[in-house]
């Protein structure tokens, strides 16, 4: 390239043609409306129903946790408490994930899309205070065997993910925040983000109350961007809340008593069950094996299409890993997102393999 | 998407919007983010919020505000632990596009040497060369100095003008 005009010759590239999905945009903006308009029903019936406690007509179920989960989490949050202190100033802490999707891949000829399946592993440094490096290693994406029969029907069109990616933006320029997947806008780079870590309320009102705010808001330019896999309705903000205290407790700088108080949050968080299965979690301990044979405690919580389950390790206290389970088949004929995805479907996996301090940038031991 | 009857007044603008607009967005957030798929992910989440707050918004700069959100939205794609919902755009008649190999391999040439450039640089040479912006108004969009933007479209410029996807493109056109 010679000349700023060459540069803009190349950038305006032809793209394949596509038809704007207007009306499939609008259809679900009309759903997300309705799940906003039942979220601010239910917030209205609870401030209606708060002088009918003080009067002693509870409703019969109050909010918070199922009991038996509330009781693991609070024990959990008890253990945490006096976990280890987290990573400091000085030292690489390296951390390893292992990630799987689901999701609609459209060939990069265009035409129909079809449902793949593909797995990443991710690992990233952190050298405090400011210094970090992520590689990611991805899979070639798979179709699923639902959608196998018209991906080879079709010709087998070639089928593009996400690529094998290694980024050392040192300490500048670091766009990507810790935790911006699960709280949008958090902070600008990772001396900020622990700051920000360090200075987060710690007991479960006032932590679950700056969740809700920073999930919630809608401003242009932060969390524009939502991770629900299906429709709006399977991701309220409980749920987001939920996945939210999971990438915090993900996060090797959070400090013990924040991470005894995400716990806590979790303990009074509406409808959060014992085990990924059960219709009732009085029925189990939920103790299970998470996806890397690890013996783990599970909790979950549901809302719409979606299963949310967080796994646990319930003596340490330490995050193993989140999945993203459908309990049902879509059937919406005018989603086209999980064709061929039947319920029980994992259509999002996490799981949390290594997490330890390293010697430099780059070592994994 | 069901019959609703005649359509609300929002609706029919949006739609004209996305029509008229929807190509060139896409394009934008190609650019920004390096992965088609992942880019109509990133757009028409941002459309689908925008629709929200439609009558909230300058019809002015409706334009605007969409990509301000695509390229603010401050999200790595490929990193992100995530999937999300997505209607899938209908292919447009294919037969119009005769030489589908030859647009992917300019695609993949431009976005190898985007490659190079940091996201913030990245966002910088797209608002500036692609949509023509100047650096006061990037350093608006983006919510920077006016100096910062500056230093990023010279850091990415010196990049790319030894990027060798880029020096084929100079030998082949000059």
């Amino acid at each position: 390239m010679r000349t700023v005009d060459e540069l803009r010759t190349a950038l305006d590239y032809r793209d394949a043609p596509v038809t704007p999905p207007a009306g499939a945009l609008i259809a679900r903006a009309h759903r997300r409306r309705v799940v906003r308009r039942r979220t601010l029903l239910a917030a209205g019936t609870a401030a209606v129903a708060a002088p009918a406690v003080a009067f002693g007509l509870a409703p019969v179920r109050g909010g918070g946790a199922r009991p038996a989960a509330a009781q693991v989490l609070d024990r959990a949050a008890g253990v945490a408490a006096g976990g280890p202190e987290p990573a400091r100033g000085g030292t690489v802490w390296f951390t390893e994930t292992g990630y799987e999707e689901l999701r609609l891949t459209t060939p990069e000829t265009g035409g129909r899309a079809f449902l793949t399946a593909q797995r990443f592993t991710t690992r990233v440094w952190l050298a405090l205070p400011d210094r970090q490096r992520y590689d990611q290693e991805a899979a070639p994406p798979a179709v699923a065997e639902s959608d196998l029969a018209a991906w080879v029907a079709a010709g087998r069109p070639p089928l593009t993910g996400p690529a094998t990616v290694t980024d050392d933006p040192g300490t500048k320029d670091t766009w990507q925040l810790l935790l911006d997947d699960e709280l949008g806008g958090t902070s600008a780079d990772l001396r900020r983000e622990a700051e920000l870590l360090g200075r987060l309320p710690t007991g479960p009102a006032g932590l679950a109350a700056w969740l809700r705010r920073r999930l919630t808001d809608d401003s242009a330019g932060r969390s524009l961007v939502q991770w629900c896999p299906i429709d709006a309705g399977s991701c309220g903000v409980d749920a987001k809340l939920f996945h939210a205290a999971a990438a915090l407790l993900a996060a090797p700088l959070a400090e013990p008593a924040l991470r005894s108080g995400l716990f806590r949050v979790l303990a009074r968080l509406p409808g959060v069950r014992l085990g990924g299965t059960t219709t009732d979690g009085t029925t189990t301990d939920g103790t299970t094996t998470d996806g890397a044979g690890r013996r783990a405690t599970v909790v979950s919580v549901t809302m719409g299409q979606l299963r949310h389950e967080l796994f646990f390790d319930p003596d340490r206290a330490t995050l193993l890993g989140t999945r993203q389970v459908l309990v049902t088949t879509p059937a919406d004929p005018d989603d086209p997102q999980w064709t061929g995805a039947v319920a029980g479907t994992a259509v999002r996996s996490v799981l949390y393999l290594r997490s330890r301090t390293v010697s430099a940038i780059g070592a994994t031991a | 998407m069901g019959s609703r009857g005649a359509a609300a007044p929002a609706e029919v603008e949006f739609t004209e919007f996305v029509s008229v607009h929807y190509d060139r967005l896409l394009h934008i957030a190609d650019l920004i983010v390096g992965d088609r798929g992942r880019a109509e992910d990133l757009l028409q989440t941002v459309l689908v919020r925008t629709f929200l707050r439609w009558s909230a918004i300058d019809a002015a700069h409706r334009f605007g505000y969409v990509r301000a959100a695509l390229v603010r939205g401050r999200i790595d794609w490929w990193r992100r632990l995530s999937s999300r919902e997505r209607p899938v755009p209908v292919a447009a008649d294919v037969h119009a596009v005769p030489d589908h190999a030859g647009l992917v391999a300019d695609r993949d040439m431009v976005q190898r040497a985007l490659s190079r450039l940091t996201r913030r640089e990245r966002a910088v040479v797209v608002l500036r060369y692609y949509e023509d912006l100047s650096e006061a108004a990037i350093a608006r969009e983006l919510g920077l100095a006016r100096g910062t933007v500056k230093s990023a479209c010279a850091r990415a410029l010196g990049k790319l003008r030894v990027a060798p996807e880029f020096a084929f493109v100079g030998e082949e056109r000059s």
